[in-house]
This record gives C-alpha cells, sequence and structure tokens, in this order.
C-alpha cells in the first residue's frame, strides 16, 4: 500500500481539527453557505453572535436576516423563526418590515416576532424557542451578551439542533462560549453603471469582520450584497477609506477572489432625479 | 345617628339595632361605638361567597341589608354527597366560618325562601335542617317576617291579626294579591316551591371541574404543583370523553383562614395537553403565598371548544426538520406561542402580515401569531407577489421621525439632513418613488383651484440615500412645492425619515 503524500495527510489533519465555520465539506446538517473563502459554511445547532460595529446598525441586522433565512429555508422547505426583540427596539431603532426582510430572503410569513421588556425577557424568549425543533432558527437583539447567557444558549442550541443568533451592539466584547462572533461596519456602496455609464444605484457593501471562530481563524472581508441574485460577494477592489483604519482585524494573506459579476445591472426600478 | 349592629354584652344591656346613639348611650354608659363602614363589609361579605365556593360554586351574596344581619346563599344540589351529607356540610360550614370570627347561623331547605326564614327564625327544636317536602310544615310556625316582607306590608298584615306564614295558607290568593300586592303572593309562592327562585353565582360557573379537598392543610410550592397535577389528570380525561379541548383553565385554591387564590391560564388553541398545561400554571403559581394553608382546589375548564381525537402516526418522534408536515409543526409552534405570550403578553407575539395598502407604513401589520390568514390577507399576499416593488428597508418606524433636511426646491434630493441631533451628509441618493395618498380613504376635497388639495399635501416623495459614514436611510418629502397661493393654510414640504436599509 502506497504510503498517502503528505499534502492528503496534512489535509486530512486539517479538516480534522477544522471547526465549525471553517468545514468546508458540504452538506452537514443544517449549516449555512455563505460563499465567503475561509468560511463557507455557518454550522447549524449552536450560538453564533453578530455584533454591530459602529454606525453599523443595519448591516449588522442585513447579515443577521440574511443567515436567518438562509437557515429557515435549506433547500427551498420553508420552516418557522422565532425573533426576540425588546419593546423599546421598536420606538428607538423601529420595528421590522417584511419586505425589507424579503429582500434578504426571508419569508415574512414564517417569522414570528416576540417582544420582551428587557433582555432578560428576551434571553428567556431566546431559550423557550430553542426548546422547540420544529423551529429553523432563533435570533435575539440584545443589548449586551455575557458569558454565562451565551453558554445557556449555546448548551440550548445543542441540544435540540436549532441554531441561535444574537444580534447585539458593539460594547464590551468579553468572552462568550458562542461559536463564531462576526462585526460588521457599512462602507461606501459599490455603484452599478448603465451602459452608457451613468451611475443608477449602489450596492450595500460591509466591511464583515469574524472576530472568533471556534476552530479557525479570525478574517475580514469586504462584501457586497448582491440584491438580484441573494448572493453574498466579496468585493474585487477593496475601497479607499482614510478615516476607517480597521484596528483589530487580521487582514487574511489569501488574495479575494473574482466576485463581482461583469453582467449589467437589469433596468432599475428607480429613475434618478435629474 | 343610628346603631346598625351590637354585640350580645350590648343586647343584654338593652339596645338594639335601630336605636339611636343618644339613647343607646343613655341605656349603656360604656358603650364602645365603632363607625359602620358598609363598602368594607360588602367585600368582606363578597370574599366570604368567594370562599364558600369550596363547597359549592352556586355562591352568590343576599344582597337586601336586613336588620336581621347580612347573608349568603349557597346551592349545593349535588354536592352534598363529597361532604357525607347535606347534615355535615351544615355543620363544617358552620363551624368553619365560626371559626373564622363570625356568628353565624345556618340552614338548609328546599327553596331559597324556606331557608332563608329558617336560617333567621328557626327554633332550636326545628333544628337547621329542612327535610325534602316538610317545608310547609316547618314554615308554618315562622313569623310573617321570614319572608322577606316590605314593612309596611307586614304591618297591615299585623294589624289584621296574621302573625305566621301559616296563617296565611287557607287565605283565598285573588282578595290577598289585590289588598297587599304581588309581592306578597309571590313571596309566599317561591318560599313553597310553587314558584321558581334561582341564585345568580357570583362568579361564572364553569361547566367541567375536579376538585381535590386535602385533610391537612398544604402550603409548599411542590406539594400545591402535584395537587395540580393531580387534577390534571381526570379533567383531561372527561374533555377527552367528551371530545373537548380545553382553551382555559382556572385554578381556584381555597385556603383555611378564608382567602381565595385564583390562577388562570389561556391557550390559543384547544389543548387536551395536561404537560403543556402544568407547564403554563407553573409561571402563575410561582408568586403564590400560601399563608396559613390551602385545604381545597378546584380546577375549572371554564372554555372548551371541539377538538377532534389526534391520530397517532406511526412513526413518532422522529428527529430533524426533514420529516416532519405542517399540522406538526404547528402542533408544536402552539405551546411555544402560548408560552411565550403568557409570560410577555399575548399582544406581544406576533407575526407580520401583509395588508392591503400601499402606505408603507399600513402594508404590513402585526397580526397575533398563529392566527389564521385572512382572505384579505391572502389577496395582499398575491398582489404584492404579482407587483413587485421597489426596494424597502429592513426597520420601519411606525411613526416617521421628523428630521430638517437641506434639498434641492422643488424637488431635488436632500443633500444633508439632520436627526436625532446629528448631522448626517449625504453622499448618493436614489429616487423619488412617489406615494400618494390612498384618495379612497382621504376626504380630498378640492376647494379652490388655487389652494393646495389635502392630496398634494400629502403626497410622499421616498428617497434612498446613504451618508458618508454609510448608512443607508429611507426618507421623504411630505407634500409639493407649487406656487405659493395667497391662503394662509399653506406650509412647506416637510421631510421625515421613515426607514433604515440594511
Amino acid at each position: 500500500m502506497p504510503h498517502p503524500g503528505k499534502a492528503a495527510v496534512l489535509a486530512d489533519l486539517r479538516r480534522r481539527i477544522a471547526g465549525p465555520a471553517t468545514i468546508s465539506a458540504p452538506g452537514s446538517a443544517g449549516g449555512v453557505t455563505t460563499g465567503l473563502p475561509g468560511a463557507e459554511m455557518v454550522a447549524g445547532g449552536c450560538l453564533h453572535e453578530v455584533v454591530a460595529g459602529p454606525a453599523g446598525a443595519g448591516a449588522a441586522l442585513a447579515f443577521a436576516s440574511l443567515l436567518l433565512a438562509r437557515l429557515a429555508a435549506p433547500e427551498g422547505q420553508a420552516a418557522p423563526v422565532l425573533w426576540c426583540q425588546r419593546l423599546d427596539d421598536v420606538h428607538e431603532r423601529g420595528a421590522l418590515y417584511g419586505p425589507g426582510l424579503a429582500a434578504f430572503g426571508l419569508d415574512p410569513g414564517q417569522l414570528i416576532v416576540a417582544r420582551g421588556r428587557r433582555d432578560a425577557e428576551v434571553l428567556w424568549a431566546m431559550e423557550e424557542g430553542l426548546r422547540v425543533p420544529a423551529l429553523a432558527a432563533v435570533l435575539g437583539e440584545v443589548e449586551a451578551l455575557d458569558f454565562t447567557s451565551s453558554r445557556r444558549l449555546q448548551l440550548a442550541a445543542g441540544a435540540s439542533g436549532v441554531t441561535a443568533l444574537v444580534l447585539r451592539q458593539d460594547g464590551e466584547l468579553g468572552s462568550t462560549a458562542a461559536a463564531t462572533r462576526w462585526r460588521l461596519a457599512p462602507l461606501a456602496g459599490a455603484a452599478l453603471k448603465n451602459s452608457i455609464g451613468d451611475e443608477v444605484s449602489r450596492r450595500s457593501r460591509w466591511h464583515l469582520e469574524l472576530l472568533r471562530c471556534r476552530g479557525g481563524a479570525p478574517a475580514d472581508w469586504q462584501v457586497e450584497w448582491h440584491d438580484e441574485t441573494g448572493d453574498l460577494a466579496v468585493a474585487a477592489e477593496l475601497q479607499q477609506r482614510p478615516d476607517r483604519a480597521p484596528e483589530e482585524a487580521l487582514v487574511n494573506n489569501r488574495a479575494p477572489e473574482e466576485a463581482l459579476a461583469n453582467e449589467q445591472a437589469p433596468a432599475p426600478a428607480l429613475a434618478v432625479a435629474s | 345617628m343610628r346603631l346598625a349592629a351590637v354585640n350580645a354584652a350590648a343586647r343584654a344591656g338593652g339596645v338594639g339595632p335601630g336605636l339611636t346613639l343618644a339613647d343607646a348611650r343613655a341605656l349603656v354608659p360604656g358603650l364602645e361605638v365603632l363607625a359602620a363602614e358598609p363598602a368594607a363589609e360588602a367585600a368582606e361579605l363578597a370574599a366570604l361567597a368567594d370562599w364558600c365556593g369550596r363547597y359549592s360554586p352556586w355562591a352568590a351574596v343576599d344582597a337586601a341589608v336586613q336588620p336581621s344581619g347580612a347573608g349568603l346563599w349557597l346551592d349545593i344540589s349535588g354536592c352534598a354527597h363529597l361532604f357525607g351529607g347535606e347534615a355535615a356540610l351544615l355543620d363544617d360550614l358552620g363551624a368553619r366560618i365560626r371559626g373564622l370570627g363570625f356568628a353565624a347561623r345556618a340552614a338548609l331547605a328546599d327553596t331559597p325562601g324556606a331557608a332563608w326564614a329558617v336560617a333567621r327564625f328557626g327554633t332550636a327544636e326545628s333544628g337547621p335542617l329542612v327535610p325534602p317536602g316538610r317545608t310547609r310544615q316547618v314554615l308554618a310556625g315562622l313569623p310573617l317576617s321570614g319572608l322577606r316582607l316590605a314593612p309596611e306590608v307586614a304591618e297591615a298584615l299585623y294589624r289584621l291579626g296574621l302573625r305566621r306564614i301559616g296563617d296565611l295558607y287557607g287565605l283565598p290568593r285573588g282578595p290577598l294579591a289585590a289588598r297587599f300586592g304581588e309581592s306578597l303572593v309571590g313571596r309566599l309562592d317561591r318560599a313553597l316551591g310553587q314558584a321558581a327562585e334561582p341564585i345568580s353565582p357570583r362568579l361564572p360557573v364553569a361547566p367541567l371541574r375536579e376538585r381535590l379537598a386535602f385533610a391537612e392543610p398544604i402550603g409548599r410550592a411542590e406539594d400545591i404543583a402535584a395537587g395540580l397535577g393531580l387534577l390534571l389528570q381526570p379533567l383531561m380525561r372527561r374533555l377527552e370523553r367528551q371530545q373537548l379541548g380545553a382553551r382555559r383553565l382556572e385554578l381556584n385554591l381555597f385556603h383555611v383562614d378564608g382567602k381565595l387564590s385564583r390562577a388562570a391560564v389561556g391557550s390559543s388553541r384547544p389543548s387536551r395537553d395536561g404537560a403543556h398545561f402544568e407547564h403554563l400554571f407553573d409561571e402563575r403559581l410561582e408568586g403564590l403565598e400560601a399563608g396559613f394553608g390551602i385545604d381545597v382546589m378546584i380546577l375549572a375548564a371554564a372554555a372548551t371548544q371541539p377538538l377532534a381525537p389526534a391520530q397517532l402516526g406511526l412513526e413518532r418522534g422522529t428527529a430533524g426538520r426533514t420529516g416532519r408536515d405542517q399540522d406538526e409543526t404547528a402542533a408544536e409552534l402552539g405551546p411555544l406561542v402560548d408560552r411565550l405570550g403568557n409570560r410577555l403578553g399575548r399582544r406581544r407575539v406576533i407575526r407580520l402580515a401583509p395588508c392591503q395598502s400601499h402606505l408603507p407604513e399600513r402594508a404590513w401589520a402585526a397580526r397575533p401569531a398563529l392566527a389564521p390568514a385572512s382572505a384579505e390577507e391572502d389577496e395582499a399576499r398575491s398582489q404584492g407577489r404579482a407587483r413587485p416593488l421597489p426596494p424597502r428597508p429592513l426597520r420601519l418606524f411606525p411613526r416617521p421621525q421628523a428630521i430638517s433636511a437641506t434639498a434641492m426646491v422643488p424637488d431635488g434630493p436632500p443633500v444633508q439632513f439632520r436627526w436625532r441631533r446629528q448631522v448626517h451628509r449625504v453622499l448618493r441618493a436614489e429616487g423619488p418613488e412617489r406615494i400618494a395618498p390612498e384618495w379612497w380613504h382621504e376626504q380630498a376635497v378640492i376647494e379652490n383651484a388655487v389652494l393646495e388639495t389635502p392630496w398634494d399635501r400629502a403626497t410622499r416623495d421616498y428617497f434612498r440615500v446613504e451618508d458618508s459614514q454609510g448608512g443607508r436611510f429611507w426618507l421623504y418629502r411630505e407634500g409639493l412645492y407649487g406656487p405659493q397661493p395667497d391662503g394662509p393654510g399653506w406650509q412647506p414640504p416637510r421631510w421625515y425619515l421613515h426607514g433604515v436599509f440594511g
């Protein structure tokens, strides 16, 4: 029997010590494909934290909705999803809007929204939801998440197989029992030009950082949201933003893949004011 | 000021209810006087009537205020066997109420009127219990005031020489009614059982009830939970036999010191799942104070709905979401929504449903989770699929936030705006998207061709803007710029922020 090559052994070892977010083999039950190089799959059945960076509340919400949408309908079969939020969030930051969520792939008909008065009630509602295997995922919006609460959520998610997502504001980023921790900040949008070179609309762009990943390496990307295809893609060119140097992210050595589509943008639904 | 009630020592001194205070003080110099509190007394009596629910749910307060004291009605048809007979029930009731500190007399008869008379005017040899069928004989010896007559009627009868109820038996009814009114004849008929006199209970009586009595009063939370479990099983079995599901369960806990604690839980779908209701009750019973102990628990199904027996599938408990069908999912979501609703409030567990409106804030509304989709909703959903809209924000403020914005007049996008004391410089804007008010709702009266119509005033032009920090907002300008009329009612258009994009 020929000795397996060194490369094969290394690949096997890498795969064995790989953690939830860097498993590249598709088909792990309940996972989410993200299409990001280095973190193709986000595993289901555990807790993921999404932190909003400075001015990143909208971006974090969009990313969380995206993950939730992909968890709810992995192959087109829709499963219900529980979203827990605080009542004063509704007044301060606005209520969830159906068509906006639908744009990220989340069918509002599958959504159950529970509103509590305090963080403690939101966390309680999340735990109750995590005990019901019929749900695809549970998302909670809290101000801050301490280690004990994150551990409870992680254990509840692991017991039933329902994925838990926590959407929180930037603040004390202490230790957590979550499997992954993401942070988002908005960037200037990518211009879509029509055939004569005029800008007709812009795509949302975010600076997405994977701050913590159990069994994997932190990374960051500049991603772009393609509304028409429903894909998250890594931006081709880096944006020059002199007043926003990211401090903590470790820049990956891998070259960003060619992901920006060459096709022309479809005819826009909006007319630009002259 | 007149005396309302006296105790035995004062009565021995010669004072009685109805006497003026001055006369009473003259008769008994050391008399202690307390102010009467009718409201507090009424509340106490009502609480006692509720506590008497441990004997029978048909408990009511005797509303009429009589000089002979306040009273309670209790209809114990069908309850006596639980206490070992009617006599035992009377003894138990009397002993407990006297133990609570009241001076009380109880009587049991076929009709409420007879019981009332025997309780107040009954003699010792006849006893408190009137055997069935002997009402007429027992009542014959009681005075006429046992019929609850008006004072003038009683006085008139007295002057005629009629002292006992038995004197009225032989008299012809017609002249009696003509002379003294229908009420006299009516009271007599009701007391003898020839006319009905129903008792309306204080609390609504549920048709399905289970009762549990303890020999020793219990107080620990685990014991209460165990008692609840013992009550739930037979109740669920009875529901199953009648093919009903419970929507609302009420638990009444009767304390030994005359108090009553109540806990109620509701379910959005009819259910016969004992474990689910136990879980719901756990939350309610958390803050319960047992006080001196609980000796009777009664669980009642206050609201029920028909529920067909569930068909057991061959594969139970299959893991994985792919094996589920819609009914199973709905069956699991129901208890979850109940638990969330019972703690957070039923109106706080919602789902988003489309409505038939193109105004953004009215296009989607919150509906109770698990409420079935109405026809209007299905219609709105199919319309939404047929006519895709321009991009909409992820979050929408229920009330658009007023901002101050700088823009090119008449219809340019905003260049900068100020919201929550922060200035946002707009780098790029897309739009406008015009949303006009719904003419079928507004009363768009065109008063004058020169003046603006309310239509113009409420027309919105929406812009999607991106600011220098990368935040994306949905702004709109309400109102149109036109040639300024001379009318006084014209206001310049205002800017609002309606939503936030991702």
